[in-house]
């Protein structure tokens, strides 16, 4: 799995990897608006540099999840999981419902507002541009201090396990990226903590998508249980009363066959 | 005028208004339309038509179920007004749907593409297949009018009798799955739903299952006072007080449910703790499960019409309001952002529900929906003109009542008898109605539905006609300093009143001094030494056009000055230069050719001015901090 490794103790905070990544999806012009998060990202900025307490720079963008919550909730299949990993979107299968935006735990898919057809925008991880043809991402490339690096997930995850082994006072001892919703695809090194990048502080290990398949492999068994259900009730009132009516026919009979005799009817005689 | 049409006259009026901003958010799009955004991505829309709606049509199966399975034949009345409600309710949900996606047109690719595990796909899958097994269930109601009198009709109504058992049943199954499966939603959204709305596992489907229930019965009960109000019916409040039992069951099931949810996971002091979700929950659960429950409980308010009907309006819109809550309220938004429910979300909504009330009406008017009230086969007699008078004085009658009796006197006066509205009159020798046309049914709706059109067109907000615009961030004038250091600019780079120190005798040098000045003073505006930056860059990120077409129009008296700049053609490319005329604005420029330009946007300007120099010389002087953001913005450090 391709994956890519910020070390937000390096990065300068020179937006060269915005710039890059800008180019390099030609996604042009970014009008701040109440309609787009403060964070910097929005249909045409994928990735973003914010600025933190502690003087330090932290570059947002999607991470790619191992197991993304926004390709099990992608109601069509537009957005996939990739075989090298980087999660991408076909906008021809899209119908614009926005349940990825909501289901992201770290806020990521965007949408273009500002236009009348509305499309789900975020980072490709380069991958109909660069990854298939063997290049690294634009933003890894244009790094002028190698605070962001592309490879492959285990080696990078070997880098990073090394780097707070040399330099213990210089991290926090945790890789952010490695357990968190499964593990995602784009790690993070820091000395400062990363709550600002999902929508709760502390993320738990479980992927998303378990939750929801957990309500979901239930539901053959629900079908069936319901229909199951309602055809044994209407069996049993459609025997109950066709019990009662069998009762009442042959009462009426009875008192027919009574009249008939010139006894009197069972109601008479109790009477009496 | 009759209870009915003016009940229809209002539905009318509503529709008309939701067409043109149906119109609106087709044409702009969401941006311009809603208040959606990147922190609230789903809105009213789906919070309301969808979630609330799919759950508002529950009637359908529960009064099936209660009549067709466990046949309790006395509630067979409400059957059919009930189908109806859900088909029509369903078709609501399918056309706000519409509204809300961003690319409508591929609202069939589930159908192709199946992603089985997205609860969102199921629920797509069952309300689709449900909304075809309420048409058939309703079908039968419509083979009966005597228009559908051909053979082959009258097969297939036959055929769908036959199956209106397996066509239950196959509706239950179907409206279990999906009314529990939007609670199944939020599960994926453990981080986003507060605490005492969330719960992991099977607590969500279970809580939005029961809930439906509850509420498919408090909304045939509702429903059927509206329409017994609307159609002056005496209302079955004898059978309803009955029906509302088993809903009160529900009801408690569903309040259990929730409470005991929140103890199960040891957050039950969360929802005491005095926060606005707290107060919002104990809110929610009083009238969604306190108030219904407790006029249901006691015998004599329940028995009578108005505690059943408060008692069914509490519970429905209790339940909306829990999913509001879930899907809308409480869900976690970017700090700084909010969201509330533009106006042309309100009013599409409205106009969806109005427009399917009057199909609604049509079929209650034109089919048998109440089975009982409406007998079926009898001609009706043709009345006496005496008759027909009586009924419309009867009907003109003035309300009781101060308030209601003036306000009615006075539609009366001068409302209602004004012409276009004035009743026909009958003449009885030749039996039939002379008068204005304007009374004909039609007609007075279309009027009707003209005025709104026209009326919502008029009060449009500017994007919902114009197509989304940002909204202008303006910048602050550049104020200059003079400090020790020599000549210092301020500038506003945020736009919140924290400049940004430039230093100006160094810039002066640096561009080659005196000759230098026109590189950022390329206007020299009469008796301004240093223009602002915001003078042409007028906004933080939109380019802007520097020339001020409105301002020479005024100083030209008008229209009457258009020639002084177009000679011909009143386009900008054939007009005038500005240096035609402003000569000592443009010092060593010997020509400007286009008026047209758009100046950059104030942050590319300053940006492009100082932000390459910075970071060439931060490779070539090997010092990374000139090339930092803080270098002139110190409320960044």
């Amino acid at each position: 799995m391709k994956s890519i490794l910020t070390d937000v103790t390096k990065c300068i905070g020179c937006n060269l990897c915005v710039t890059a990544c800008v180019e390099e999806n030609g996604l042009g012009e970014h009008v701040p608006d109440w309609r787009r998060m403060n964070d910097g990202l929005g249909s045409n900025r994928w990735c973003s540099v914010l600025s933190v307490k502690g003087g330090r720079y932290v570059r947002k963008q999607c991470r790619h999840c191992l197991e993304a919550a926004c390709v099990s909730a992608c109601i069509v299949g537009a957005l996939k999981k990739t075989p090298e990993g980087p999660v991408v979107y076909d906008p021809k299968l899209c119908m614009g419902c926005r349940y990825c935006m909501m289901a992201c735990p770290y806020g990521i898919p965007r949408y273009n507002w500002e236009d009348v057809i509305h499309y789900i925008r975020k980072c490709t991880f380069c991958y109909d541009n660069r990854i298939e043809k063997g290049l690294e991402p634009a933003c890894t490339e244009a790094c002028p201090v190698e605070a962001t690096i592309y490879g492959e997930r285990e080696a990078l995850l070997e880098e990073a396990r090394r780097r707070i082994k040399d330099h213990p006072d210089r991290y926090i001892n945790h890789i952010w990226g490695e357990r968190e919703v499964g593990g995602t695809n784009v790690l993070y090194l820091s000395d400062v903590p990363l709550t600002m990048l999902g929508w709760a502080p502390k993320l738990s290990e479980q992927p998303p998508p378990e939750l929801t398949w957990g309500v979901l492999k239930k539901v053959p068994f629900k079908f069936v249980g319901m229909g199951v259900l309602m055809g044994s009730i209407y069996w049993i009132t459609g025997r109950r009363r066709q019990v009662a009516l069998d009762e009442a026919d042959r009462r009426i009979q009875q008192a027919k066959d009574n009249q008939a005799a010139g006894e009197p009817a069972d109601d008479e005689k109790e009477q009496s | 005028m009759e209870r009915k049409n003016a009940v229809k006259g209002v539905l009318w009026l509503l529709t008309g208004m939701a067409l043109v901003l149906a119109v609106s958010r087709f044409s702009r799009g969401l941006g311009a339309t809603t208040n959606l955004s990147d922190s609230q991505p789903w809105g009213f829309w789906i919070s309301f038509d969808v979630i609330s709606g799919v759950a508002l049509a529950a009637g359908g199966f529960v009064m099936a179920a209660i009549v067709y399975i466990f046949r309790i034949e006395k509630f067979k009345g409400f059957v059919r007004a009930a189908v109806l409600t859900a088909f029509l309710g369903y078709i609501a949900v399918a056309i706000g749907l519409a509204f809300d996606l961003g690319l409508p047109w591929n609202i069939w690719h589930p159908m192709i593409y199946w992603q089985y595990r997205s609860v969102l796909f199921e629920v797509a899958m069952c309300v689709m297949l449900y909304l075809t097994v309420l048409g058939l269930e309703f079908a039968p109601v419509a083979l009966e009018h005597k228009l559908a009198r051909y053979r082959i009709l009258q097969t297939i109504y036959r055929v769908l009798k036959t199956l209106t058992i397996p066509l239950v049943i196959l509706g239950i199954m179907l409206s279990t799955l999906h009314q529990s499966s939007l609670g199944s939603l939020f599960v994926i959204m453990p981080y986003r739903v507060h605490p005492l709305w969330y719960s992991p596992g099977l607590m969500l489907p279970i809580q939005f299952f029961v809930s439906a229930v509850a509420l498919g019965f408090m909304m045939v009960i509702l429903e059927h006072y509206i329409s017994a109000w609307i159609y002056k019916h005496k209302p079955r409040t004898d059978l309803l007080a009955s029906l509302s039992i088993p809903a009160a069951g529900f009801i408690l099931l569903y309040g259990a449910f929730r409470v005991g949810d929140l103890m199960s996971r040891g957050i039950l002091p969360g929802a005491i703790d005095g926060s606005w979700q707290s107060w919002l929950f104990i809110f929610e659960l009083l009238v969604s499960v306190g108030v219904p429950v407790l006029i249901v409980a006691l015998p004599k308010l329940r028995k009578s019409g108005s505690g059943l009907f408060t008692a069914a309006l509490f519970t429905v819109l209790g339940m909306i309001l829990y999913r509001i809550n879930i899907s809308l309220v409480t869900m976690a938004r970017w700090p700084g952002t909010s969201y509330f429910p533009s106006m042309v979300e309100i009013m599409v909504s409205v106009g969806i529900i109005a427009g399917l009330a009057l199909v609604f009406m049509y079929f209650v008017e034109n089919l048998q929906v109440f089975e009982e009230t409406m007998k079926q086969g009898e001609p009706r007699e043709l009345e006496t003109a005496e008759e027909v008078l009586a009924r419309t004085e009867e009907g003109r009658r003035p309300p009781r009542g101060v308030v209601t009796g003036t306000v009615s006197r006075f539609m009366e006066r001068w409302f209602l008898n004004w012409e276009p509205f004035q009743k026909p009159k009958f003449f009885a020798t030749t039996r039939t109605w002379f008068g204005n046309p304007l009374h004909d049914g039609i007609r007075r709706y279309s009027m009707l539905l003209v005025v709104a059109v026209a009326v919502t067109a008029a009060i449009l907000p500017e994007n919902a006609i114009f197509g989304f615009k940002y909204e202008p961030t303006p910048v602050a004038p550049a104020r200059v300093q003079i400090s020790d250091q020599g000549e210092m600019l301020l500038i506003d780079g945020n736009r919140n009143g924290e400049f940004v120190l430039m230093n100006h005798d160094t810039h002066k040098e640096r561009n080659g001094g005196m000759d230098g000045c026109v590189n950022c003073h390329h206007m020299n505006f009469p008796d301004s030494q240093a223009t602002a930056c915001a003078a042409c860059h007028a906004d933080m990120f939109l380019p802007s056009s520097a020339f001020d077409h409105d301002r020479h129009q005024r100083h030209h008296d008008g229209n009457k000055g258009c020639i002084l700049c177009h000679p011909k053609d009143k386009n900008p490319d054939n007009a005038k230069s500005c240096a035609a005329c402003h000569q000592e604005m443009f010092p060593g420029v010997a020509e400007t050719e286009r008026v047209n330009f758009m100046a950059s946007s104030y942050q590319d300007a300053m940006h492009g001015l100082c932000e390459t120099c910075h970071q060439e010389q931060a490779v070539e002087r090997n010092q990374p901090e000139l090339g930092l953001c803080s270098q002139c913005h110190p409320a960044l450090e």
